[in-house]
């Protein structure tokens, strides 16, 4: 990869006032309405329905799932890790590859950034969404109450909540302080005063003074340097919520790294889906490569191989630990009920995956598009086995029982769908959906290297 | 009404005496209630009360306080003499604490024999049955039955108004009805006059149909049981020449060798053969003269699931283990059949420790089982010279009816136009009859019919009256426990609703007009009591049981039964069909009760249905699988219900189960379920033979327990006499510090409670259940709520089986919750609503839970349940029964056993007002006070002599899923295997 | 026009390569007061104009010691104000502690030099002198501009002005106050 990455990875022929004109006329001067007020609707609708679903529930009870006693939680947390692992790639993108001064990410890391903010907030809603009584959820966080009571910090839910809230607020800001430049920009490009306005106000007055960059450039690094243990640290609490829980097959100290890297998997995934979709609906193909489709493809299969590393040591740990519930649980997992949510995670996750090792299928995006497809798709099942093939049959057979998916699982579900792609659909339409000046850079080192290379 | 309880008794007597007859006193609640002296009182003693008053929507709830404070009055007023002070009172009586939990001894019925009862009553509402501490039957010791009489009293769909032709009708209406009838009665002298009731043990009851005949010689008192005893009555007479009551001494036997008698099962005598037979096995070691147990039965019964050996037999092949039997005691004329080789070993086994312990050992057959054959028990018995050791026989303790007096010899009447007036006293043969009878068309012939029921069932809907009837615990009345003595049952409520006791309808009968609720009962005791009255009347029922009723035994010698006609064949090509009372609803009687209903019955775990259960070899002969809708056809009738496949079912039998398939009686009770009476012959009512075959279609069924073989687990551990102890618990190490002494060395908690349970004595009769759902208002889900798992059982039984489906192992094991010293679900929970009180309860802080479940999914145990909606939809008349002392719980929040930390803190405030420690063993858990076998026991584990201490140190002392390190609190002692695999 | 009325001088360049050897020259000529704009942070600038400032860094440390003793404080204090037993663990479970002591770190240490970056740059400030500059709109595009202000003491309108015409850039203009 180090070798890709000095080899140009934008094509040299083009000067800053084309990628600036270029990408700020997106908002300013909005391509493919058409399929945009398209997708807008549809992604409404889920919304509606997401509206309509949460209503229920909160008016009748989590009943209208199709939780017992002892599968208690399924899809909503399912969702809630699911949702949690695809934000992480974003991060994972602008702050990690920012350190390791991976110029490639720059033509990803912006919409990454923004999937990552929706991502987690279609996260966040779950953990409000399935608790019995939503009303009292202010109860977990640390007030005077009448009752003199606190949370308990114990509790790797408690340890979610910081986590996410965290996780959210970092997110933002890091997207929003990295956007500040590229804002300035789309302000000095507009000529109606509504959009000066808009941009003027946004942009704070940025006028890329000196000083000004070099102290941007301090808090945009430690924001990166921070943002990236985040990440690790997050998912990994996610994966405590099983595995501080004595259930067989959730009581395993691989779970933190089995689940950061299935996380940052399926985000590289659906990452590599809105790259390709951006890339088609604005013609950018300038900006986001073949190349960086082929990097995509790499790093989607490399993570994809750790997770299969993870089923692998999942498998062994219960046959290492003879212990008999584990091994109970394993051959469920097999062979159980819900056998198609383990095999099916098998195939999407790592059968599907191997054609990456082809350059020529890492460089066609339709297949590229349909292998990540096939990732979120397998990402969803392995969570979906890990929660419920875990708790149907847990410890005493006397309680084993069965999960089915009502309507309404499925409806909130669908739901949130449209509560990411509503406001990621919104920002594409008013903001830079790629970093301006980032590219700038990475073009202005390529001239650089092109004349030294020269001289 | 006289109160057990700290408080001194008064004169209850002399106050009845004045007030008898008061109208005022009894007849129109409201009348009192709108009264303004009534009105003021109310609002100056009970604020809350009158807040209520004004508020129409809240009658029902008045006339229940209203009632309540009636009631509590009485109890205040023992000095008074004149009955005008009985009510309203000024002073508030010291006796009356509001809120403080008053004790009163009385009974409820169950097919005519009283189950003796200390009620428990809030401000005048009962909240609780327990059995009679004192009482020789119970013991303190109670059934399932007993347990949810409770809810039979709170009923919101009882009948509440006599009704002519369906339109209510007023009292006033129905005694000029009976003053038109008893004219002619009086000039047919009685002809055509027939009063139909159930089985009754009730003096009372027997003095007013004598006192009837005598008026009108020529009526007839017929009685019906669908259930009963009347096979037994005849087997007894057939053995004795006379009717008499067999009583067993169980806790005398060393061996007990059942034929299909599941005398730990379901029915009036569980209590008391439970109990004595737990007595014996309860030793805490093997040959110490523990109880064995040969079962040979057709369907898995209790008894059969703790037997040391159990052979799955069909009907007809029972017939020729106790001909085989007979031909072993050498009874002229019998001779000995055919067995298969697992007969042979059963047999050979089964007689050879009867013989080995002559005196101390048992045999019994089945009341179900066809009365030549039930008749060969007293002889052998005699001649094991287990008679007067292990077995009595004293005169019948119900009113025994001959062949006359049947529902067969009724029915036949009816159809023959021979029956002008007929008078059901809570009894429904219309529906319970056997379908062979076709009752229900007969008696449309009937000129006038007459029913008096707890319900509009099926027999009030085919007469033109029905009268409601009182509950046991409303009304005056007697009835006789198995043991023979005799309750007197006092009201411990005024009646919801405008209804009458059975004494009284029956003095109706004889003439009286608006008779008094007790003086009837009165007038029967006041022969027998004489001058002593008045005490001996108190004493009565303060006691619960009138001293000296007991049944005496009678010097009888059995006669060699007449050799067995024509021995059993087996069935060609047809299956044998037995049938069989429901487990928890019984003949019918308690399917209104939706806690019934939701009781699992004990060995299919099934909830709100009945089903056609079927043997594996027959299911898969048939291609049936659970939930498969099947249709019986024996002769011309036929019976379509879902087939449930049974382990441990004879191969060639199917079983059907009454209770169901109601067509009136409650909408609950209309809700499910086939009608097993309508295939049941009279001639053959507990067997016969018939055919199954699949229908299309399945049916929804509701089990609490989906999955039953135990698969190679050891939650239920065995020892045998070989290896008697199971092994020692390991020390399991922890991270973490001791709680108490690392954070709060100063205040160490003095007690640390704890609980332990006998499998080997666990008969999964479900007491300890109900027990726990009506002392916790643990509410009532539905069916579709428990077929998706969210039954709200604090406490269940889980039922496993090992071995091969034909005749499996079956063990019973009560999991309430373990109460973890290491509790997972507590560090789960992110708001602190499940923490750990000092003395090692976990507890559930209900108004703090937000309902993440986390708890839930981290319990190894699985013990917790969720409101996952707002179950809290009951009537008002149901809200009477909640116990005021656990909060109900609400939509969203999770809930679980506690081990009644109310009765904890209960004992705690006592002990408090007293100024003295707990006494060892006070605090008593509701499943402990219920369990017949003292499987549960409950205590401090501070305290080395409690009875929970010394089970722990027992060598049978196991942790459920040790290896988790949780440390529960509650703990197992392992079941004693002493049969084949085991050894004696 | 006198010269409190300027706010600086302007020169625009087209790379900035250009923009790094005027500065150098202007620094060489004795001018302090110096800033540039580009449209994307150019790093040789700092050394040029001798920039030095890490607060923002510290404000991060600081942020980040602050969250984390924070998080630990309010955990251990809502624990020793209401103790209950809790499964048996610890009353102070550090290692379950440390979980949202970190989150509460990274939040503050992040969210610290964000508010105080902007605020030593003095933003949001939605009007300049700069951007009265007709040429400045394209420093947010592809012109890298130098900014001689007029508080400098050596700023003299004519002499500053034709020093920035010797160092030949596309344009220079004089940015009013």
């Amino acid at each position: 990869m180090t070798a890709k990455a000095e080899a140009p990875i934008l094509p040299p022929n083009q000067t800053y006032a084309d990628v600036t004109d270029q990408l700020a006329s997106i908002p300013l001067h909005f391509p493919a309405r058409r399929r945009w007020l398209i997708a807008l609707l549809l992604s409404s609708l889920l919304l509606g329905l997401l509206f309509v679903a949460a209503t229920v529930l909160f008016t009748t009870g989590v009943g209208i799932w199709g939780l017992n006693i002892p599968v208690n939680w399924a899809f909503a947390i399912h969702n809630y890790v699911w949702w949690l692992g695809i934000g992480h790639a974003g991060t994972l993108i602008s702050a990690l590859l920012l350190l390791l001064g991976r110029d490639w990410r720059n033509s990803l890391n912006r919409f990454a950034e923004t999937m990552t903010l929706f991502a987690v907030v279609c996260a966040g809603m779950y953990p409000i969404l399935h608790l019995g009584r939503p009303w009292f959820v202010y109860w977990m966080f640390p007030y005077p109450a009448t009752m003199q009571v606190w949370p308990q910090f114990r509790s790797p839910l408690e340890w979610d909540i910081w986590a996410v809230l965290t996780y959210l607020t970092v997110s933002v800001v890091f997207w929003y302080i990295g956007l500040i430049p590229d804002l300035a920009a789309a302000r000095d490009r507009a000529r109606r005063r509504g959009w000066q306005v808009f941009f003027g106000v946004l942009s704070l007055g940025w006028r890329g003074s000196a000083i000004h960059w070099l102290r941007w450039h301090h808090a945009y690094r430690l924001l990166a340097a921070l943002a990236v243990p985040l990440v690790v640290s997050v998912h990994s609490e996610v994966s405590l919520l099983f595995a501080s829980g004595t259930i067989p097959g959730w009581h395993s100290t691989i779970f933190p790294p089995y689940f950061v890297l299935g996380a940052a998997f399926s985000g590289f995934a659906v990452v590599a889906m809105i790259a390709i979709a951006l890339r088609s609906l604005f013609n950018l193909q300038n900006l986001v490569t073949d190349d960086h489709l082929d990097i995509l493809g790499k790093v989607l299969l490399a993570t994809g191989l750790m997770t299969a590393y993870g089923y692998v040591f999942e498998v062994f740990d219960a046959l290492y630990s003879g212990d008999a519930h584990e091994l109970q649980t394993l051959s469920d997992r097999f062979f159980g009920q819900y056998w198609w949510s383990y095999w099916g995670a098998v195939f999407f996750n790592f059968v599907v995956l191997q054609p990456l090792w082809f350059r020529l299928v890492r460089r066609t995006p339709w297949m590229l598009f349909t292998i990540s497809t096939s990732v979120a798709v397998g990402m969803w099942l392995e969570r979906y086995m890990i929660l419920v093939t875990s708790l149907y049959r847990d410890f005493l057979v006397s309680s084993w029982g069965e999960y089915h998916a009502t309507f309404w699982d499925w409806a909130i579900y669908a739901g949130t769908i449209g509560l990411f792609l509503v406001p990621f659909l919104l920002i594409i339409r008013l903001l830079p959906v790629i970093s301006i000046f980032e590219e700038k850079e990475v073009l202005h080192k390529e001239h650089e290297e092109a004349s030294n290379a020269r001289a | 009404m006289t109160a057990r309880d700290n408080t001194p008794r008064f004169d209850l007597a002399r106050v009845r005496d004045v007030t008898s007859g008061s109208k005022r006193f009894w007849s129109s609640l409201e009348e009192l209630i709108d009264e303004d002296g009534f009105r003021a009182w109310l609002a100056a003693e009970f604020p809350a009360a009158s807040s209520m008053f004004d508020d129409p929507g809240r009658r029902q709830f008045l006339k229940l306080m209203g009632a309540s404070l009636l009631l509590a009055g009485l109890g205040g007023c023992g000095q008074q003499t004149n009955a005008d002070h009985a009510l309203p009172y000024v002073n508030q009586p010291e006796a009356l604490v509001p809120g403080v939990p008053r004790y009163y001894a009385t009974a409820v019925t169950f097919e005519g024999y009283a189950q003796p009862v200390l009620a428990t009553t809030y401000d005048g509402r009962p909240t609780k049955l327990d059995g009679n501490p004192d009482h020789p039957v119970t013991r303190g010791k109670s059934d399932a039955f007993m347990q949810s009489a409770i809810f039979g009293l709170y009923d919101p769909e009882r009948s509440k108004t006599p009704t002519r032709q369906g339109t209510s009708a007023s009292w006033a209406a129905v005694e000029g009805a009976f003053a038109a009838l008893r004219a002619r009665w009086r000039e047919r002298k009685g002809e055509g006059l027939r009063v139909l009731t159930g089985a009754t043990t009730s003096p009372t009851l027997i003095r007013q149909m004598a006192a009837l005949a005598r008026e009108y010689p020529a009526m007839r008192w017929h009685r019906f049981e669908p259930v009963g005893h009347a096979s037994q009555d005849e087997a007894m007479t057939a053995a004795f020449g006379r009717a008499v009551s067999p009583h067993y001494r169980l806790d005398r036997c060393d061996v007990i060798v059942s034929l299909d008698c599941d005398f730990l099962g379901p029915g009036a005598h569980q209590v008391s053969y439970a109990g004595g037979w737990a007595q014996k096995r309860g030793e805490l070691a093997p040959a110490q003269g523990r109880a064995r147990l040969h079962v040979a039965e057709a369907i898995p019964g209790l008894a059969g699931t703790v037997a040391s050996t159990r052979l799955p037999s069909d009907a007809s092949r029972l017939g020729a283990l106790a001909q085989a039997i007979g031909a072993q005691f050498a009874l002229p004329g019998w001779t000995a059949p055919e067995l298969s080789g697992a007969e042979k070993r059963w047999l050979g086994r089964a007689v050879a420790e009867l013989r080995a312990h002559q005196g101390r050992s048992l045999l019994l057959i089945g009341t179900h089982l066809d009365p030549q054959w039930q008749a060969l028990a007293p002889l052998v018995n005699d001649r094991l010279k287990n008679s007067g050791a292990t077995v009595w026989y004293s005169d019948p303790i119900h009113a025994p009816a001959d062949g006359s007096q049947s529902l067969t010899a009724l029915t036949a009447d009816m159809s023959a136009g021979a029956v002008d007036t007929l008078i059901v006293l809570d009894c429904n043969p219309a529906y319970s009859a056997p379908g062979g009878l076709d009752f229900a068309s007969q008696i449309a012939r009937v000129p006038n019919r007459i029913h008096a029921g707890l319900h509009v069932e099926e027999t009030a809907t085919a007469c033109e009256w029905h009268l409601p009837l009182s509950h046991a615990l409303e009304s005056w009345g007697d009835a006789r426990a198995v043991d023979g003595s005799t309750t007197i049952m006092q009201p411990l409520i005024s009646p919801l609703y405008s209804s009458r006791s059975v004494h009284q309808i029956a003095d109706m009968m004889l003439g009286t007009v608006d008779p008094a609720p007790d003086t009837a009962v009165r007038a029967t005791w006041q022969q027998a009591f004489g001058s002593a009255l008045g005490d001996r009347w108190t004493r009565a029922l303060h006691d619960g049981f009138v001293t000296g009723t007991t049944a005496s035994p009678v010097s009888v010698t059995a006669r060699p039964p007449s050799p067995p006609q024509a021995g059993p064949t087996r069935a060609q090509g047809q299956f044998e069909i037995v049938f069989r009372p429901d487990p928890t609803v019984w003949d019918g009687r308690f399917s209104n009760i939706a806690w019934l209903q939701e009781l699992p019955k004990p060995l299919t775990k099934l909830t709100w249905d009945n089903v056609i259960a079927v043997s594996p070899a027959i299911a898969s002969a048939q291609k049936l699988s659970n939930g498969d809708i099947a249709e019986v056809t024996i002769g011309e009738r036929r019976a379509r219900g879902p087939a449930w496949i049974v382990p441990g079912q004879a191969a060639n039998t199917i079983a059907l189960f009454f209770g169901y398939g109601r067509r009136a009686g409650g909408e609950i009770a209309r809700e499910s379920g086939y009608d097993a009476y309508s295939v049941r012959a009279d001639e053959r009512p507990w067997e016969t033979r018939g055919t199954i075959k699949r229908i299309d279609g399945r049916y929804p069924l509701a089990t609490t327990q989906a999955h039953h073989r135990m698969e190679g687990f050891d939650f239920v551990r065995e020892v045998t006499a070989a290896n008697p102890r199971t092994p020692p618990p390991k020390s399991s190490e922890t991270f973490y510090p001791d709680w108490n002494k690392s954070t709060f060395p100063e205040n160490k908690p003095e007690h640390a409670w704890a609980m332990a349970i006998d499998l080997d004595l666990c008969i999964g009769c479900n007491a300890c259940v109900s027990a726990c759902n009506v002392e916790n208002n643990v509410l009532v889900v539905g069916k579709d709520q428990v077929s998706r798992g969210r039954e709200m059982l604090w406490l269940r039984v889980d039922r496993y089986y090992t071995g091969d489906a034909e005749n499996p192992k079956s063990f019973f094991q009560p999991v309430p919750c373990m109460q973890c010293e290491k509790a997972p679900c507590e560090m789960g929970c992110p708001v602190h609503a499940t923490v750990h009180s000092p003395e090692g309860v976990n507890q559930q802080v209900y108004n703090r839970c937000i309902g993440t479940r986390t708890c839930s999914s981290y319990c190894p145990y699985k013990v917790r349940r969720f409101n996952w909606y707002d179950y809290r939809h009951f009537s008002e008349a149901e809200q009477a029964a909640k116990n005021p002392d656990v909060s109900v719980r609400s939509r969203g929040v999770m809930e679980k056993c506690t081990y009644c930390t109310q009765r904890i803190q209960a004992a705690h405030v006592q002990a408090d007002k007293e100024n003295r420690p707990l006494k060892r063993d006070e605090v008593v858990t509701a499943c402990q006070q219920a369990c017949p076998t003292k499987a549960i026991v409950f205590g401090d584990l501070r305290d080395p002599g409690s009875a929970v201490s010394q089970r722990r140190r027992s060598g049978r002392h196991y942790v459920l899923l040790e290896e988790l390190g949780t440390r529960p609190r509650t703990t197992y002692l392992a079941r004693w295997n002493d049969g084949e695999g085991g050894d004696a | 026009m006198p010269e409190r009325e300027l706010y600086g001088m302007l020169a625009e360049f087209e790379t900035p390569e250009d923009l790094v050897a005027a500065a150098k020259e202007a620094r060489a000529e004795g001018y302090r007061d110096i800033d540039t704009f580009t449209p994307f942070p150019v790093y040789e600038i700092n050394g040029v104009l001798q920039l030095r400032d890490r607060r923002v860094l510290w404000l991060g440390l600081a942020g980040g010691i602050f969250g984390f003793c924070l998080a630990l404080g309010m955990q251990l204090f809502t624990n020793y104000d209401y103790p209950i037993n809790v499964g048996g663990r610890p009353l102070y479970a550090l290692s379950a502690f440390m979980v949202v002591a970190f989150e509460l770190t990274v939040l503050f240490a992040a969210l610290t030099p964000a508010v105080g970056m902007l605020a030593l740059n003095g933003l949001p400030r939605l009007n300049h002198p700069v951007f009265a500059a007709p040429k400045f709109y394209r420093a947010s595009r592809d012109r890298f501009f130098l900014c001689v202000l007029a508080t400098d003491a050596k700023f003299d309108e004519r002499k500053t002005q034709t020093f920035l015409k010797g160092l030949r850039p596309n344009s220079v203009e004089l940015v009013p106050l």
